[in-house]
C-alpha cells in the first residue's frame, strides 16, 4: 500500500509541480459576455425628398448602447509529456480576457414634433420628424455658387448636439475622385433631389431645348408664397450635361435662385420648381427676372426666359 | 510813217497770234493802250477794295475782345471767317488774272517799229502788276494767318452753359469736381412724353410712336422704356443732332457728378453695366452670359433700401417709374451751338 502511494505520488509530482509553476492559461475563445450596458439617446439627420413634401431633413431617434464586454476563454494547464509539454483544458473553469467597450446604435423611431435648434434657430419637426428645406432655406444657401458645403449644427435639449454637413458636388465627373470619404450619399443635395449632374463627355444638347416658365401667377401680392417652375423639353438628339438655370433679378428674394436640371435625355421633359415668398414691403408695380442657363460648356445662348410678375396689392 | 504803219501791222499780227493762244479780251487789253489803261485802273481799284476789306477785317478782329456775349462773338468770328475766306478767294482770282496779264505782256516781242511811248506804257503796266502781285501775296499770307487765328479763337470759346437739341431737349453743362473727369451735358429732368415723341417723329419711327402713345399728360416723364429702347432713343437724338453729336444714357460716374441738379422723382437708366469688372457679381453674370444694367433711383421710387440710390436691373424690365435722362459729351454742345449759329448765318440772321 505504501509502495502504491509512493508510485502515485511520483506520477503526480510533475503535474503538481507544473500546477504550482504554471497557472491557468488562456485557451480557445468561447464567448463574449456583456458585463454592463449604458444607454444614451441620440438622433440622426439625413437629407430626404419625400413625395409631397419636397426636399428637407429627416430626423430619427436612435439609442446608443455602450456595452462593456469581456471575452471568455477556456482555462488550460500545461502538462509535461515526456520531453515536451501539452495543454489540457481544465473543466468548468474559464479565463476572462480584457474588457472592451462597444457601441451599438439602435433605431428608436422618428424625432417627431420636437423642438430643435439648427444653427441657433429654433424649429419644430413635423409628425414624421421632417424639417422642410423651405424652413431651413437650404436651397437658398446653396444659391451661392461659391458654397459647396453647408454645416448644420443641431441642438436638442435632451438628445444633445449633432453636426450634419450638406454638400453639393457639381459637376460630378466620371472619375469620382472629388468625392470625399466624409461626404456620405445621404448628405448630397443633388443626389437627394434626384438630379444627374454627372458630366457628359460628348457635348450637351442646346439647339433642341425648349425652355419655358410655367404656372406663373398672374399677379403676386406682398407676403404671398409663389412657385416658379421651369419646363425643359429636350427635342434634340443628345442629353443635356449639367444644365443649370439661374434667376437674375434686382429683387433680392428672387435673385440667384438656381434651378438644378442636370441631364435630360432626348425626348424627355422635366419641370424644376423653386419657391419664394414675396416680401411684405415690396415696391414697384412689377418684379422682373430673367432665367438664364449654363451647361458643361458654358453659358447657353439665346435661351434666357424673361419673367414678369405684376404686383397686385 | 511807213515804219509806224509797219510797226502797227506787226503789233496787229502779234495780237492775232496771241489772241489765238490766250484769248481775245486779254490780247486787246495789252495791245490797245486805252484798254491797257482801263485794265490797270480796274486792277488797281479792285486791289484797293481788297486792301480796304482787309483793313475792315483787322478792325473787327481787334473789336472781338469787346463782345461779351459768347453767341455774338462766335457769330462775328464765323462772319469774319467767311469774309476772310472770300477775300482770299478774291485775291486768288486777282493774282491769277494779273499773272495771265503779266505772262501775256512778257510774250509781246520788242519791236523797233513800236512807239517808245507804247513800250514804256507796257513796261509801266508790267511794273504795276508786279507791285500789286507782291502786295497781294503778302496780304494773302496775312489773311491765311488770320483764318488760323479765327479758327483758334473759335476753338477757345468756352462751351455753352446749356443747349437745346433740335428736338427740344435742354441739356446743361456739368463740370465734375473729380480731377481729370471731363465736362459733359445732362438733361436736368427726365425726358417727357412730348420730347420722346418729338424725337421719334423726327426719326420717322411711327411704330415706336404707336407703341408709346401720348396720353393726357405730355409733360409727364416718359416711363416704361426698356434699356434697349432707352439706348435707341439716345442714338436717335445723336443722329438727329449731327455727326459730332454723342448723346447717351448717363454713366454712373456722370450721375455722381450731378448732385447740384434737382434729383429726378423717378428712377432712370444708366449706361453702366452692373457689377465691377472683377468680383463675384461680374463672374456670375459672365458665367451665365447675362448683363444687368445700373439704374439710378435717387428718390427711391422703386427701391426699398433707402441707403442705396443705385440698383441692378434686367435690360428688358419696364416700370411705371423708370424713365430716361440724356447725357451728351462736351463736343455735342459745342457742335450744337456752332450748327445753330451757322444756320442763322446762312439764313441771314443777326
Amino acid at each position: 500500500m505504501q509502495k502504491l502511494l509512493t508510485i502515485l505520488f511520483c506520477l503526480s509530482l510533475p503535474c503538481l509541480t507544473l500546477a504550482a509553476d504554471n497557472p491557468k492559461v488562456r485557451g480557445n475563445y468561447l464567448r463574449t459576455e456583456i458585463r454592463n450596458t449604458e444607454k444614451t439617446e441620440s438622433f440622426r439627420v439625413s437629407l430626404a425628398n419625400p413625395e409631397g413634401k419636397g426636399l428637407g431633413l429627416s430626423l430619427t431617434r436612435w439609442n446608443i448602447l455602450t456595452h462593456t464586454e469581456v471575452k471568455i476563454y477556456e482555462a488550460k494547464m500545461r502538462v509535461a509529456r515526456g520531453d515536451s509539454f501539452d495543454f489540457i483544458t481544465i473543466p468548468n473553469e474559464t479565463v476572462e480576457g480584457e474588457e472592451a467597450l462597444r457601441q451599438e446604435e439602435v433605431a428608436n423611431g422618428l424625432l417627431a414634433n420636437e423642438k430643435i435648434s439648427v444653427n441657433g434657430q429654433e424649429y419644430t419637426t413635423d409628425s414624421e420628424g421632417f424639417l422642410s428645406e423651405k424652413q431651413l432655406q437650404l436651397l437658398r444657401a446653396f444659391d451661392d455658387l461659391n458654397i459647396r458645403t453647408l454645416k448644420l449644427i443641431f441642438s436638442h435639449p435632451v438628445l444633445g448636439m449633432k453636426e450634419f454637413t450638406v454638400f453639393r458636388t457639381m459637376p460630378f465627373r466620371a472619375l469620382n475622385d472629388e468625392k470625399r470619404l466624409e461626404e456620405p450619399i445621404e448628405a448630397d443635395l443633388l443626389m437627394c433631389l434626384g438630379r444627374d449632374f454627372f458630366q457628359r463627355p460628348a457635348g450637351s444638347e442646346r439647339d433642341g431645348l425648349t425652355l419655358t416658365v410655367v404656372n406663373l401667377p398672374e399677379t403676386v401680392a406682398p407676403g404671398q408664397e409663389i412657385t416658379i417652375s421651369v419646363k425643359i423639353e429636350n427635342n434634340g438628339k443628345q442629353e443635356t450635361s449639367c444644365l443649370l438655370g439661374r434667376l437674375f433679378s434686382r429683387e433680392e428674394w428672387l435673385n440667384g435662385m438656381l434651378f438644378y436640371i442636370g441631364a435630360i435625355k432626348p425626348g424627355e421633359t422635366a419641370v424644376i420648381s423653386r419657391q419664394a415668398t414675396v416680401p411684405a414691403e415690396i415696391k414697384g408695380d412689377a418684379c422682373f427676372a430673367g432665367i438664364v442657363f449654363q451647361d458643361s460648356w458654358g453659358a447657353v445662348p439665346k435661351k434666357g426666359i424673361p419673367v414678369k410678375l405684376p404686383v397686385g396689392r | 510813217m511807213q515804219k509806224s504803219t509797219a510797226g502797227t501791222m506787226l503789233n496787229l499780227l502779234c495780237a492775232c497770234l496771241l489772241t489765238m493762244t490766250i484769248g481775245n479780251s486779254l490780247a486787246q487789253q495789252v495791245t490797245d493802250p486805252n484798254a491797257m489803261a482801263a485794265t490797270i485802273a480796274e486792277e488797281k481799284a479792285e486791289h484797293e477794295v481788297i486792301i480796304k476789306a482787309n483793313a475792315q477785317i483787322t478792325t473787327r478782329l481787334n473789336d472781338l475782345t469787346r463782345i461779351a456775349n459768347a453767341d455774338d462773338k462766335i457769330h462775328e468770328i464765323l462772319l469774319l471767317s467767311q469774309e476772310v475766306g472770300q477775300l482770299i478767294n478774291d485775291l486768288n482770282l486777282a493774282t491769277k488774272r494779273q499773272a495771265s496779264l503779266a505772262a501775256w505782256l512778257d510774250k509781246v516781242p520788242d519791236n523797233r517799229e513800236q512807239l517808245s511811248q507804247e513800250q514804256a506804257f507796257r513796261a509801266n503796266f508790267r511794273k504795276e502788276l508786279d507791285k500789286m502781285g507782291g502786295e497781294q501775296n503778302k496780304l494773302k499770307s496775312l489773311l491765311t494767318k488770320r483764318q488760323e487765328q479765327l479758327r483758334m479763337l473759335l476753338n477757345r470759346m468756352p462751351p455753352p452753359a446749356s443747349f437745346t437739341t433740335d428736338t427740344g431737349i435742354t441739356l446743361v453743362l456739368i463740370a465734375p469736381e473729380t480731377a481729370g473727369a471731363k465736362k459733359f451735358y445732362i438733361s436736368s429732368q427726365p425726358i417727357t412724353r412730348q420730347q420722346y415723341q418729338n424725337v421719334l417723329q423726327a426719326w420717322n419711327n411711327r411704330n415706336e410712336t404707336a407703341e408709346h402713345p401720348l396720353l393726357d399728360n405730355p409733360e409727364s416723364p416718359m416711363c416704361g422704356l426698356t434699356f434697349p429702347q432707352a439706348l435707341q432713343f439716345c442714338q436717335a437724338i445723336s443722329k438727329l443732332e449731327g455727326t459730332k453729336a454723342n448723346c447717351h444714357l448717363p454713366t454712373v460716374a456722370e450721375i455722381s457728378a450731378v448732385s447740384k441738379l434737382p434729383m429726378p422723382s423717378i428712377a432712370v437708366w444708366s449706361s453702366t453695366p452692373w457689377g465691377d469688372k472683377q468680383g463675384d457679381e461680374f463672374d456670375i453674370q459672365k458665367r451665365f452670359g447675362m448683363q444687368m444694367q445700373t439704374v439710378w433711383d435717387p428718390a427711391h421710387a422703386l427701391t426699398e433700401d433707402t441707403a442705396q440710390v443705385f440698383f441692378r436691373e434686367l435690360p428688358f424690365a419696364t416700370y411705371d417709374k423708370l424713365g430716361v435722362i440724356v447725357a451728351a459729351d462736351l463736343q455735342t454742345g459745342i457742335a450744337n451751338r456752332l450748327n445753330r449759329l451757322l444756320r442763322e448765318l446762312q439764313n441771314g440772321g443777326k
